[in-house]
């Protein structure tokens, strides 16, 4: 099934308006009346424009050629369920079945022809090809005007060439009838011309092993169709379905649950569209709107089962962190619009666990429980611990947001990067050895603590003064004896880096009690940095 | 699903309840989580029979041994999830045994949220360590412990010093280190190497009677290690600096 100079269709030309699609200052497409003027493909803008001045000029799109041609495919979908478009303006069906439905190959490419040319507004000329095989049918349909075989009626644009029909039919054409097979390179067909092989049924008649020796796979893809067979076994797509189902609330939605609720019947809806093509959802984006344009969006994965509960429940986890979130993210209105689309279908059926399975290496739950918690405290208090080295404690471990981490993704056994057991730890000379501190606090967040010497004075630690003695530490005004010490040890990292740098001596402390410190002196102060408790 | 549905057929178990736990969907899920967790390694002879899913385990007096507990009942398969576990030194953690590639931190913004923060991630986590931040309210800690139980997840309370607000009515296991002494730091020299500790267990049912384990906890590079030789010393607990002048390394 071709359309007639598509992308001129798909622009909003009518036939009687003089217009033309333009490819890089070439015209692309022309609507009948612009070809009655005289303009044809191939043209230079201003060339056209001589022959036709009145000629509306749109630049080529292709998304809006594919985009128009949907609403064909949706069309031609409820006669053929089976399609496979070629490109935005023809389409390919086995005939087979709905052939013998519809009472034969004329009965079924004329209905289809009407079906296509109601659903364009008889914007278009329409031509259905049917053969064999796809180039021969796709020939048929292009050329059913230009050509008088006698297996088509004029008028009609609708050729039908007989099973096993296909090469006689071929054998009289040109050889530049190739090219309209984008697999096949123009200098090919020029090299069969110069050759001497001018009709596709002189290339037909080659030997095809020679023909593959001598012009390799292009040559031989080439024999293929002139010789009326199929290049490839068809290629045929799930057919499409509208995935989209939204939900427009009269007066905004407030609460979460309430929003949650209208999602379950929205899915259900959903569902019950995808399970009639024997699909299910493994990936749903959940749209929110407010009145005031403001907007919530999340993709959730939906594992087994029946997806109207489960989506209500991420539909109420997502607006409760959105509606009842702090005060600066949160929308200025109710919800006013809820939107589901499928993003990702697979069909139904085909993820069935298995009944002695081994707990995957990140269950859904936990994923599903992540997400909840991102949308209530926000993405930044979800992390997970990953591995940088350092010399300092809090450094070695940096938390990122579990939101930039693929939990899925991870091997079940525990040999990986992200905790550095993997590979070997790089050696960070000046590290304290382990134990590591049990308590931890970044830099931004420690406590003063005073650390005083024996003579009550607050200890120092340079290069000049003796060997520092602490003798007393206190921490929250708690004042204690040491009863043992190790260090200062100084550390200067980054000394080139203004922002980054680090000069600081540590010192582990044993305090009278039990109690084990790591003190660090930065700035000319005391910090507790760690406890080992 | 099909699994739990036969089963709720078969055995009569309460379906509904099964349904409700989180997120099982096949047999296999619903076998490891009605197992008791194993608790392997050095802390074995304190909880022999290990820890029951959906039991509250507080840990008391060490952040070292909440670490150690947790990495044992964790092993390589379980997820666990740290509430309010900020300052929690995770390179400590990690030379406890506690791996990371299955371990998320959960920091909730303050303190009226944590409950719910600890409610989230009970539906979903097999082990949930938690270290209330400010004062724990009863109430909250009596409908967590309730969740854990429905959720068959075991929730781990960390205790820290000056944080004992609640004191955890009713849960099924307490671990207290109740004794420690610090080995390899010296008077100027040396560096903290191994802590020798008085760990007591008590609880319900055959922990009524409490038990009581010495142990390196963190033992020389990090990791509990079991005191392989008794030690005559029945009080290790030591502040004053001269028994460990003798064992100081330098």
């Amino acid at each position: 099934m071709t359309v007639m100079e598509w992308p001129a269709v798909a622009a909003g030309f009518t036939p009687a308006e003089p217009g033309a699609v333009m490819a890089g200052n070439r015209v692309a497409a022309v609507t009948e009346a612009a070809r009655s003027a005289g303009v044809r493909v191939g043209l230079r803008r201003r060339e056209a424009q001589a022959r036709c001045p009145e000629l509306q000029v749109v630049p080529a799109d292709e998304a809006r050629d594919a985009r128009e041609f949907e609403p064909v495919l949706a069309a031609i979908t409820e006669l053929c369920p089976r399609l496979e478009v070629l490109s935005p303006g023809c389409c390919t069906f086995p005939t087979r079945g709905p052939s013998r439905y519809f009472g034969g190959d004329r009965r079924l490419a004329l209905r289809v022809k009407e079906t296509v040319e109601a659903t364009l507004g008889g914007r278009a000329t329409v031509r259905v090809g049917v053969a064999d095989d796809r180039f021969t049918a796709r020939v048929a349909a292009d050329s059913a005007e230009k050509l008088s075989p006698n297996y088509f009626q004029a008028g009609e644009g609708v050729v039908v060439i007989p099973a096993g029909g296909s090469a006689d039919w071929l054998a009289n054409l040109p050889v530049s009838t190739l090219a309209i097979e984008a697999s096949v390179p123009e200098d090919l067909v020029d090299l069969f011309r110069r050759l001497g092989l001018v009709t596709l049924g002189l290339v037909a008649a080659q030997p095809a092993g020679q023909v593959l020796a001598r012009f390799g796979f292009e040559g031989a893809l080439a024999h293929r169709l002139a010789s009326g067979l199929d290049d490839r076994p068809a290629h045929l797509s799930v057919p499409t379905v509208d995935t989209v189902v939204e939900l427009a609330f009269e007066t905004p939605v407030e609460r979460a649950e309430a929003a949650g609720f209208a999602a379950g019947a929205l899915a259900a809806q959903l569902e019950e569209r995808l399970s009639a093509r024997g699909l299910s959802c493994t990936l749903l984006l959940v749209v929110a709107e407010t009145e005031h344009e403001e907007r919530s969006e999340r993709r959730w994965r939906l594992g087994v089962g029946p997806m109207k509960a489960s989506v209500a429940e991420r539909v109420r986890w997502q607006l409760d962190g959105w509606l009842n979130g702090p005060a600066a993210a949160r929308p200025s209105a109710g919800v006013t619009l809820l939107r589901l689309v499928a993003e990702e279908v697979s069909p139904a059926g085909g993820s069935q666990l298995q009944l002695w399975n081994q707990p995957s290496a990140a269950p859904q739950r936990v994923v599903r429980a992540i997400a909840r918690l991102e949308g209530l405290f926000g993405p930044d208090a979800v992390t997970v611990p990953e591995w940088r080295g350092g010399r300092q404690p809090g450094l070695q471990a940096v938390r990122v947001p579990a939101a930039t981490v693929d939990l899925a993704d991870q091997p079940a056994t525990p040999a990986r990067t992200r905790s550095g057991e993997g590979g070997q730890t790089p050696p960070w000379p000046g590290m304290l050895p382990p134990p590591s501190p049990t308590v931890v606090f970044p830099a931004g967040d420690r406590a003063l603590v005073e650390v005083l010497d024996e003579r009550g004075e607050r200890l120092r630690v340079d290069g000049r003064s003796g060997p520092a003695t602490p003798a007393t530490v206190a921490i929250d005004g708690r004042r204690r004896k040491v009863a043992g010490w190790a260090g200062p040890w100084p550390l200067v990292e980054r000394w080139w880096d203004p922002d980054r740098r680090c000069r600081q001596a540590r010192l582990q402390v044993l305090l009278e009690g039990g109690d084990a410190h790591l003190l660090v002196l930065e700035t000319g102060r005391w910090w507790l940095a760690g406890v080992y408790d | 699903m099909e699994a739990m549905q036969a089963i709720r057929a078969t055995d009569g178990l309460d379906g509904h309840k099964l349904m409700s736990m989180a997120g099982l969907t096949s047999a296999a899920e619903l076998e490891a989580a009605n197992a008791d967790l194993d608790v392997a390694g050095p802390l074995h002879p304190l909880l022999p029979e290990g820890v029951a899913p959906g039991s509250t385990v507080v840990v008391g007096g060490s952040v070292a041994l909440a670490l150690a507990l947790v990495a044992s009942l964790a092993g390589v398969e379980r997820w666990v999830a740290g509430v309010g576990c900020g300052p929690v030194g995770l390179v400590a953690g990690r030379e406890l045994g506690l791996g990371w590639d299955r371990l998320v931190l959960v920091e909730p913004p303050d303190r009226e949220s944590w409950p719910t923060a600890v409610a989230a991630t009970l539906d979903a986590f097999d082990i949930v360590m938690m270290r209330p931040l400010g004062r724990a309210r009863e109430r909250d800690i009596r409908r967590l412990m309730t969740r854990a139980r429905e959720r068959a997840t075991v929730l781990v309370g960390v205790e820290t010093a000056g944080h004992c607000g609640a004191g955890w009515p009713g849960a099924d296991v307490r671990l207290r280190v109740t004794g420690r002494h610090w080995e390899g730091l010296g008077e100027g020299h040396g560096y903290l190497r191994r802590r020798r500790v008085v760990v007591e267990a008590s609880g319900r049912g055959r922990l009524a009677q409490g038990r009581r384990l010495e142990l390196w906890l963190p033992g020389t590079g990090g990791a509990v290690e079991s005191i392989t030789s008794p030690v005559a010393t029945t009080s290790p607990v030591s502040s004053d600096g001269t028994g460990m002048e003798e064992r100081a390394v330098s």
